[in-house]
C-alpha cells in the first residue's frame, strides 16, 4: 500500500509538471488545458470567460466535429473536456464516447436538461462530471478535481494490473510488451511501463467496441439487466478464460447470448473487476487470526437460532477467516458423498455446531421452517466466501482448496432445489465440474444479491445496490422529469411545477 | 450637472434591474454575468446577451417553423431547439423566458399542440419584453459610460 501511494503522488506530479507553469503546488490548477465544446454561442461565450476567470487556459468550438479534430490533432494537449449534451453536428454522448476511447481525458457534460434518464446516460457513457446549465463559476473552479481524480484511479489501476502481472510471472500476451519495453525496464521507469501497458490494452479492447456501437442506434439499446442467470453465465466465461485474460470479445463469444453487446459485456467486466478489487481491500483488512477457530462455531450455533443476518455481520467484522472457513468445509464436505451413510452420531454434533446446510438428518429437513434456514445458510456461507476471499486480490486464486470450492458447489443445488425431502442428496451431487466452479464464483461476486434473494420482496433492492439496472430502475420516474428538472430552480413557480400544461399562465400573473 | 446625471442614470438602472429581478424577468445568473465583466472584457453583458439575442431568434423562428408545419409534428427537433434556447437563456438569467421553455418543453412531450402554440406565443412576448427591458438597461449603461468618460475628460482638460 506504501507502493501505491509512491506510486500515485509520483506520477500525479510529474505528469501534471509537464505543462507550463504548473506543479502541483501553489500554482496547481492554473493553465489547466480546457477545450469547451457547445454549439450554444451564447454559453460558450460565458463559459470561456468563466473558464478564464478561474485561470484556466480555454479553447472553445462550437462544433463537435470540430472538437474532435482538434483533440484528434493535439493529443495530449488538453486536460479536460467540457461538452454539451445536444449539438446538431454529433451527440454530445458520442463526442464523449470517442474522447473516452481515444484520447481517455476526463469528459464533463452539460445541458440544461438534467432529467435524470439523461443524466445517467452521460454517467453511463463515460461521463466523469454532468453540470447543469445555467453552469455557475463555482462549479467550474472545481473541474480540476476531475484530472486528478482521472490521474490518479489510472495510477491505482496500474498498481493492480502491476502486481498482478508479476504474480502471473508474466505469462501470456504480455510477454511481448515485456521485452519491448524491457531495456528501459528500472526504478523510475516502471511506472511508465505500466502505463504504456494498460494505455494500450485498453485502446485496443475498446476500439473493437467503437467498431461495433458504431450504428446509430447504439445508443438507444434497451438496458441489458444482468440478473442472476445472465451474471452466471459472464462469470462462468471469465472462469473459462482466467480473469486476467478475460476480454469483452471472448466473453462474448462464451456466453452466446443473443441481443447482449460487446460494449455491455466490457461495462460488466469492469464493474466486475471492480467489484474484485473492492473484495481485495476489504479481505485486506479482514486478516483474523487462525486461533479463532472455535469461536466461528459458537457464533454460528447462535446463528442457527437467532437470525438470519448474524453470519453477514461475521463476515463483515472479519470474524470469520477464510482458513477458518476452509478448514471447515474441509472437515465437513471435504468426505465422499458416501458419507451420508455414516452414522447419524459422528456427524450430528458437528452439524449442528456449524449449520452449514450439509447432510442434516430427514428429520429435520422434512420441517420447512428448519429447510429454509438450512437453505440460507447455505448461499451465506458462499456469500461469506465473496466477502472473505478476496484477500490475495484474486479471487479465483483465493478460494483456499479444492475441497472449498467444492464445498461452494454442493452447497448450490441445495439452494436452487430446495426440496424437503431431497436436499441431502442433492447437497451432495455436485462434485463435477467447471460448471459447478462456475457457480460457486458467481455466488462469491454476488454475494449480497444471493442472501437478498431468499428474501423475495428486497430482491429489486439487492439489484440497486450492484448498479447494473439502476437506469431501469429509475426509469420509473422519468415521468416526473419535469418536476425533478424544475426542482432546481429555486424560484419557479409551484404552479407550473406540478401542472406545467395547463397551468402555465400563471407564471405571468404576476 | 453631469455627476448629478451619472447618479441618477445609476439610480434609475438599478431600479429596473431590481424590477426585472422583482417580476422574475432575470434572476441571479444575471449578476454573475455582470461579476464575470472586468477589464479584459469591458463590455462582456451587453456582448453576450447581443448573441444571445441573435442566436434565439433563430432558434423562435425554427420553433415558429415546426409549430406552424401542420403535417408533420417533429418533437425531437422541437426538443433539441427548446433545449438550447432553455440553455441560453437560464445561462445569461433570463428566468422567465426559461421557464416557458420547460412548459413548451412538457407540451410537446405530451404532443400537444394547441399548448404548443400558447406557449410559442407567451414565450414571444416574453422573448420582447426582455430583450426591450435590457434594450434599455444598456442604453443607460452607455450613457453612464458616455457620461463618465466626459467627465473624466472636462477632468483631464482642467488639470
Amino acid at each position: 500500500m506504501t507502493t501505491a501511494s509512491s506510486f500515485v503522488s509520483g506520477s500525479g506530479s510529474g505528469s501534471l509538471s509537464s505543462k507550463p507553469a504548473t506543479g502541483v503546488s501553489d500554482q496547481f490548477p492554473v493553465g489547466l488545458r480546457v477545450l469547451v465544446v457547445d454549439d450554444d454561442v451564447t454559453c460558450l461565450k460565458i463559459l470561456e470567460q468563466m473558464l478564464r476567470r478561474c485561470s484556466y487556459h480555454v479553447t472553445t468550438c462550437s462544433q463537435a466535429t470540430a472538437a474532435l479534430n482538434i483533440l484528434r490533432e493535439r493529443k495530449g494537449g488538453f486536460d479536460v473536456v467540457l461538452s454539451d449534451v445536444h449539438m446538431p453536428d454529433m451527440d454530445g454522448f458520442k463526442l464523449l464516447e470517442l474522447v473516452g476511447l481515444e484520447m481517455d481525458l476526463p469528459v464533463i457534460m452539460m445541458s440544461a436538461d438534467g432529467r435524470t434518464n439523461l443524466v445517467l446516460r452521460g454517467i453511463r457513457h463515460g461521463a466523469c462530471d454532468y453540470l447543469i446549465k445555467p453552469i455557475r463559476e463555482e462549479q467550474l473552479k472545481n473541474i480540476w478535481q476531475h484530472v486528478i481524480r482521472k490521474k490518479w484511479n489510472e495510477n491505482k489501476e496500474h498498481e493492480n494490473s502491476g502486481s498482478m502481472e508479476h504474480k502471473r510471472g508474466g505469462g501470456g500476451g504480455d510477454d511481448n510488451h515485456d521485452s519491448e519495453y524491457g531495456s528501459s525496464v528500472n526504478e523510475g521507469g516502471e511506472n511508465g511501463l505500466l502505463t504504456c501497458h494498460k494505455k494500450r490494452r485498453s485502446i485496443k479492447e475498446e476500439d473493437d467496441c467503437e467498431l461495433e456501437s458504431d450504428d446509430p442506434s447504439a445508443s438507444k439499446k434497451p438496458r441489458v439487466v444482468w440478473s442472476v442467470e445472465l451474471h452466471q453465465q459472464f462469470v462462468s466465461a471469465v472462469n473459462q478464460l482466467g480473469i486476467d485474460k478475460a476480454v469483452p470479445k471472448r466473453i462474448l463469444e462464451l456466453m452466446n447470448v443473443p441481443g447482449l453487446t460487446r460494449e455491455n459485456v466490457a461495462s460488466h467486466l469492469q464493474k466486475f473487476r471492480l467489484y474484485l478489487k473492492r473484495l481485495s481491500g476489504v479481505g485486506g483488512q479482514q486478516g483474523g487470526g487462525q486461533n479463532s477457530f472455535c469461536g466461528p462455531i459458537e457464533q454460528n450455533k447462535k446463528l442457527g437460532l437467532y437470525g438470519r443476518f448474524e453470519i453477514q455481520a461475521l463476515a463483515a467484522s472479519g470474524q470469520i477467516p477464510p482458513e477458518t472457513l476452509a478448514a471447515l468445509h474441509a472437515e465437513l464436505f471435504g468426505r465422499p458423498t458416501g458419507n451420508v451413510n455414516l452414522p447419524l452420531v459422528d456427524h450430528q454434533p458437528i452439524l449442528q455446531s456449524s449449520n452449514y446446510g450439509q447432510p442434516l438428518p430427514s428429520k429435520q429437513i422434512s420441517q420447512p421452517v428448519v429447510e429454509d434456514v438450512h437453505s440460507w445458510h447455505s448461499n451465506n456461507m458462499i456469500g461469506n466466501y465473496g466477502g472473505l476471499g478476496g484477500q490475495n486480490g484474486n479471487l479465483i486464486g483465493v478460494m483456499p482448496s479444492q475441497q472449498v470450492q467444492k464445498q461452494a458447489i454442493t452447497v448450490q443445488p441445495s439452494r436452487l432445489v430446495v426440496p424437503n425431502n431431497q436436499s441431502s442428496s442433492v447437497s451432495f451431487q455436485g462434485g463435477n465440474s467447471g460448471v459447478l466452479v462456475n457457480s460457486g464464483e458467481k455466488q462469491i461476486s454476488f454475494g449480497e444479491c444471493v442472501q437478498v434473494l431468499d428474501q423475495g420482496p428486497l430482491r429489486n433492492l439487492g439489484f440497486v445496490g450492484k448498479g447494473n439496472s439502476i437506469p431501469s430502475r429509475f426509469a420509473v420516474y422519468e415521468d416526473e422529469s419535469l418536476a425533478n428538472n424544475l426542482n432546481q430552480w429555486d424560484n419557479f413557480g409551484k404552479k407550473v411545477k406540478q401542472e406545467p400544461n395547463i397551468e402555465f399562465m400563471s407564471v405571468f400573473s404576476e | 450637472m453631469l455627476g448629478f446625471g451619472a447618479v441618477r442614470l445609476r439610480t434609475d438602472m438599478n431600479r429596473l434591474l431590481s424590477v426585472l429581478f422583482h417580476q422574475g424577468v432575470l434572476d441571479e445568473q444575471f449578476l454573475q454575468l455582470q461579476h464575470l465583466q472586468d477589464q479584459s472584457s469591458p463590455n462582456f453583458v451587453s456582448d453576450v446577451v447581443t448573441i444571445y439575442f441573435h442566436e434565439s431568434e433563430k432558434q423562435l423562428r425554427n420553433l415558429r417553423n415546426l409549430l406552424l408545419d401542420k403535417e408533420t409534428w417533429d418533437h425531437v427537433k422541437l426538443g433539441i431547439h427548446l433545449n438550447q434556447l432553455m440553455g441560453s437563456s437560464s445561462s445569461i438569467g433570463a428566468k422567465r423566458v426559461r421557464n416557458i421553455c420547460a412548459v413548451f418543453r412538457a407540451a410537446v412531450e405530451q404532443n400537444n399542440r394547441p399548448a404548443c402554440m400558447r406557449a410559442l406565443e407567451v414565450l414571444e412576448h416574453e422573448y420582447c419584453y426582455l430583450k426591450n427591458k435590457l434594450h434599455e438597461l444598456f442604453q443607460m449603461e452607455q450613457q453612464r459610460v458616455l457620461g463618465d468618460a466626459v467627465r473624466y475628460a472636462g477632468v483631464v482638460h482642467q488639470q
